[in-house]
C-alpha cells in the first residue's frame, strides 16, 4: 500500500512539475496514430507526425541545454521525478532548452526549413496525375479557381485574431494541398518567433484532408436540391494527343512563372513529374517518381513536421483557433465551389445550354483525389446511373494546380 | 480582435480571386490553344 501511495505521489509531482502538457502531447501522438492505423486516415503521414509529436515530447531523449550562468546544464532527464538531474527544471521547459532531437533538428533544417522535402513530394504527385479528364474538358478548369475562395476568405477571418503573415499562413490550410501549406507556412514564418505556429499548420491541413469525406458531403448536400444532385452531364472522350500531354506541363510551368512568380517551384516540380510521367520514355524514373520517391519523401516529412510540435509550443489556445480556422478554410472551399457552379448553371439555363451538376464544383478543392471521387460517390448515390467521375477528376486536378496558384499569390502579397 | 486587419485583407481576398481565375484563364486558353494546335499537326501519337 506505501509503495502504491509513493508512486501516486511520484505521478503527482511528475504533473505539478508542469508535465502534464507532455502528457497531453504523448496523447495528442497517440491519437494520430490511432487515426491513422484503425480510421485509415491519412496514414503515409499521421502516422509519421503522430510517433514524431511523441518523440519530441519525450525529453528522456535529449541532454539539458538550460544554461547556468554561461554554462550548458547537460543534465540527463529523471523520468520519476519529471526534472533534469541538475538544474531541476520541468519536461517542457526541459525540452525548450534542449534545442530539440537532434537528428529531427537536422532533418527540419535539410528538408522543411529550405522547402526541399514539400517539393520534391511535388514530383511524386506529379507523375501520379493524369490531366487527361482537364485537356479532355478544359473549361472545367474554372471550378478549381473557384474553390480556393475558402483561402482569402479564411486570409480575413484569421486576420481578425493573428497577424498578417500567421493569418496568411492559416489560410493556405483551405489549398488542401499538404505541400503547398508546408511551402507557404515556412516561407511567411521560417525562422520568425511565430514559426511555432507551423506545426499546428501542417496538422490542420493534413488532418481536414483526411476529413475531406465527412466534411464535403453535408456542406453539398446543403447547398444543392436532390434534382440539382442528379443532373447528369455527358461525356466525350476526345482524343488527347501525347504531344498535347507533353506540352501541357512545360507550358504550365512558363505561364506560372511569368504570372505567378511565387509558384515557379511548386508548379515547376509538380509539372516536371508530370513531364516524366507522360513524355512515354521514362517509364522507370515515372514509376520511382510515384512510389519509392513520394514514399521516401512522405516519411521524412512526416516525422520531421512533428520539429514543430513540442508541448510549449503546440498547446495553447492558438491552436485551436488555427484548426477552427483550417475547418472554416475546407468548408467555404466547398461551398465556393459549389455556389459558382450553381452560378454557371443559371447562366447556361438563359443561354440554353446544357447544365452541370453543381457537386462537381466542390471537387476544385484539391485534396486530389479523394474530392472527385466523394462527388462521384454522392451523384451514384442519388442516381445509381449517374457517372460524373470524370468531370469530378477534371475539376480536382485543376483544384491541385489553382490551389497552388493561390499560394503562390499569398506569397506574393504577404512574402 | 483586429477589425482594421479584417476590413485591409478584404482587398486580397478581391485580388487574390481575380489573380487565381486571371492565371487559371489563361492556362485555359493555352489548353485549347496547345490541343488546337496538336490537333492540327496529325494526332498521329493519340493515346486515348
Amino acid at each position: 500500500m506505501d509503495k502504491l501511495l509513493s508512486l501516486f505521489d511520484t505521478i503527482l509531482a511528475f504533473g505539478e512539475n508542469g508535465n502534464w502538457k507532455m502528457i497531453i502531447m504523448w496523447a495528442i501522438g497517440g491519437l494520430l496514430i490511432y487515426l491513422a492505423i484503425k480510421k485509415q486516415m491519412e496514414p503515409t503521414l499521421l502516422l509519421p507526425i503522430g510517433f514524431g509529436c511523441i518523440i519530441m515530447n519525450f525529453p528522456g531523449l535529449l541532454t539539458c541545454a538550460h544554461e547556468i550562468e554561461g554554462e550548458i546544464c547537460g543534465g540527463a532527464w529523471k523520468i520519476m521525478e519529471g526534472c533534469c538531474s541538475v538544474c531541476g527544471i520541468s519536461g517542457a521547459e526541459f525540452i525548450k532548452y534542449s534545442g530539440a532531437a537532434e537528428p529531427l533538428h537536422t532533418l527540419y533544417n535539410a528538408g522543411i526549413a529550405n522547402e526541399l522535402f514539400p517539393l520534391l513530394l511535388f514530383i511524386g504527385i506529379g507523375a501520379m496525375i493524369d490531366f487527361g479528364p482537364l485537356l479532355n474538358n478544359p473549361k472545367l478548369m474554372i471550378f478549381g479557381a473557384a474553390a480556393q475562395f475558402g483561402i482569402f476568405f479564411t486570409l480575413c477571418m484569421a486576420s481578425l485574431f493573428f497577424t498578417d503573415d500567421v493569418a496568411a499562413s492559416i489560410s493556405i490550410i483551405g489549398a488542401a494541398d499538404g505541400p503547398t501549406s508546408i511551402v507557404v507556412a515556412n516561407a511567411l514564418l521560417g525562422g520568425t518567433p511565430e514559426a511555432s505556429y507551423i506545426g499546428a499548420i501542417t496538422v490542420a491541413a493534413y488532418s481536414y484532408m483526411a476529413l475531406v469525406p465527412i466534411i464535403q458531403p453535408p456542406v453539398i448536400k446543403l447547398l444543392t436540391t436532390k434534382k440539382e444532385r442528379m443532373i447528369r452531364m455527358e461525356y466525350t472522350q476526345k482524343t488527347v494527343s501525347k504531344t498535347t500531354k507533353i506540352l501541357f506541363p512545360i507550358i504550365i510551368t512558363i505561364i506560372a512563372c511569368i504570372f505567378a512568380p511565387g509558384a515557379g517551384s511548386l508548379i515547376g516540380f509538380l509539372m516536371f513529374g508530370n513531364l516524366i510521367r507522360e513524355c512515354g520514355v521514362l517509364e522507370a524514373l515515372s514509376e520511382t517518381a510515384q512510389k519509392v520517391l513520394a514514399n521516401l519523401i512522405t516519411i521524412f516529412l512526416g516525422i520531421t513536421i512533428a520539429f514543430n510540435m513540442t508541448a510549449e509550443q503546440f498547446l495553447s489556445g492558438s491552436t485551436l483557433l488555427i484548426l477552427a480556422l483550417g475547418l472554416i478554410a475546407f468548408i467555404v472551399d466547398t461551398a465556393g465551389g459549389v455556389l459558382f457552379a450553381k452560378l454557371y448553371n443559371l447562366i447556361m439555363k438563359l443561354l440554353h445550354q446544357p447544365l452541370i451538376n453543381p457537386m462537381i464544383g466542390a471537387a476544385g478543392i484539391s485534396a486530389f483525389p479523394m474530392s472527385g471521387r466523394i462527388v462521384h460517390k454522392m451523384a451514384l448515390k442519388e442516381d445509381p446511373n449517374n457517372f460524373v467521375l470524370m468531370h469530378s477528376i477534371g475539376v480536382n486536378v485543376s483544384g491541385q494546380i489553382a490551389s497552388v496558384i493561390a499560394g503562390a499569390l499569398i506569397l506574393n502579397f504577404f512574402g | 480582435m483586429n477589425f482594421d486587419a479584417f476590413v485591409n485583407n478584404l482587398q486580397y481576398m478581391l485580388a487574390g480571386m481575380l489573380g487565381v481565375f486571371m492565371i487559371v484563364g489563361i492556362i485555359m486558353g493555352a489548353t485549347y490553344l496547345i490541343s488546337h494546335f496538336t490537333a492540327r499537326l496529325g494526332g498521329k501519337n493519340t493515346d486515348e
